[in-house]
């Protein structure tokens, strides 16, 4: 299988570059329940407590749902 | 986001079964608007998230489908949702309530700002280009969970 790239070469900021942890998956990982979710649920996601063990000061950044 | 299934069984009335319900489906397609307008939803334009596990996903939605699929899936739907009132309208239109979720789940998850730069990306593709430490998988729930539970499919 081919990685896809970005159109026009688009990347993301450093800042975005190179985190501890990220997750793919379906929703029980990220923090769903019952087809419900919130930003809250979603920070005490399972990857997220898995980040906070492997790298304390990283800001895992968790989808903020509004 | 879009269905909250706990709260819904919780507001259920026997006494008012009807008008609850309607209720719901109004809450439902207006939640729906708001996902689905196009709008950017997340001040900042270039934002990511580290965790995109998304709704109701199965292997070949982490391998072969991108922003492009889920965003023509989330408007389809959109459009058939117009002028859904009530329970009997939901039923008569040709809404998947469940497709509608995880499209606009993904949409979200994948490329909040709706930027044309990732339209074609997957969640694999998204983790190669951010190049994490660990990239951690979870997948295989689905398979058959939402076909028997939520879509009344049986193989």
């Amino acid at each position: 299988m081919t990685f896809r790239t970005s159109k026009n070469g688009y990347a993301f900021p450093d800042a975005f570059m190179h985190p501890p942890v990220m997750a793919i998956g379906d929703s029980i990982y990220n923090g769903m329940r019952f087809a419900t979710i919130t930003a809250e649920m979603a920070a005490k996601s399972t990857p997220a407590g898995v980040s906070r063990v492997i790298d304390p000061a990283y800001p895992f950044l968790a989808p903020r749902y509004p | 986001m879009l269905i909250d299934i706990e709260q819904a069984l919780r507001d259920i009335s026997l006494g008012d079964l009807i008008g609850r319900l309607r209720g719901q489906i109004r809450a439902l397609v207006a939640n729906a608007g708001r996902w689905g307008d196009g709008q950017h939803i997340v001040d900042a334009p270039d934002a990511a998230w580290d965790n995109v596990s998304q709704a109701g996903a199965e292997v070949t939605d982490l391998v072969d489908r991108d922003w492009a699929f889920w965003n023509d899936l989330a408007k389809d739907n959109l459009k058939k949702l117009k002028g859904v009132d009530s329970l009997e309208d939901l039923t008569k239109s040709d809404v998947n309530v469940i497709d509608l979720h995880m499209a606009l789940n993904a949409k979200f998850l994948l490329n909040p700002n709706e930027r044309s730069e990732l339209k074609k990306m997957r969640p694999i593709d998204l983790a190669a280009l951010r190049k994490p430490k660990y990239l951690l998988i979870n997948i295989g729930a689905n398979h058959g969970l939402i076909d028997v539970m939520f879509a009344r499919r049986r193989g």
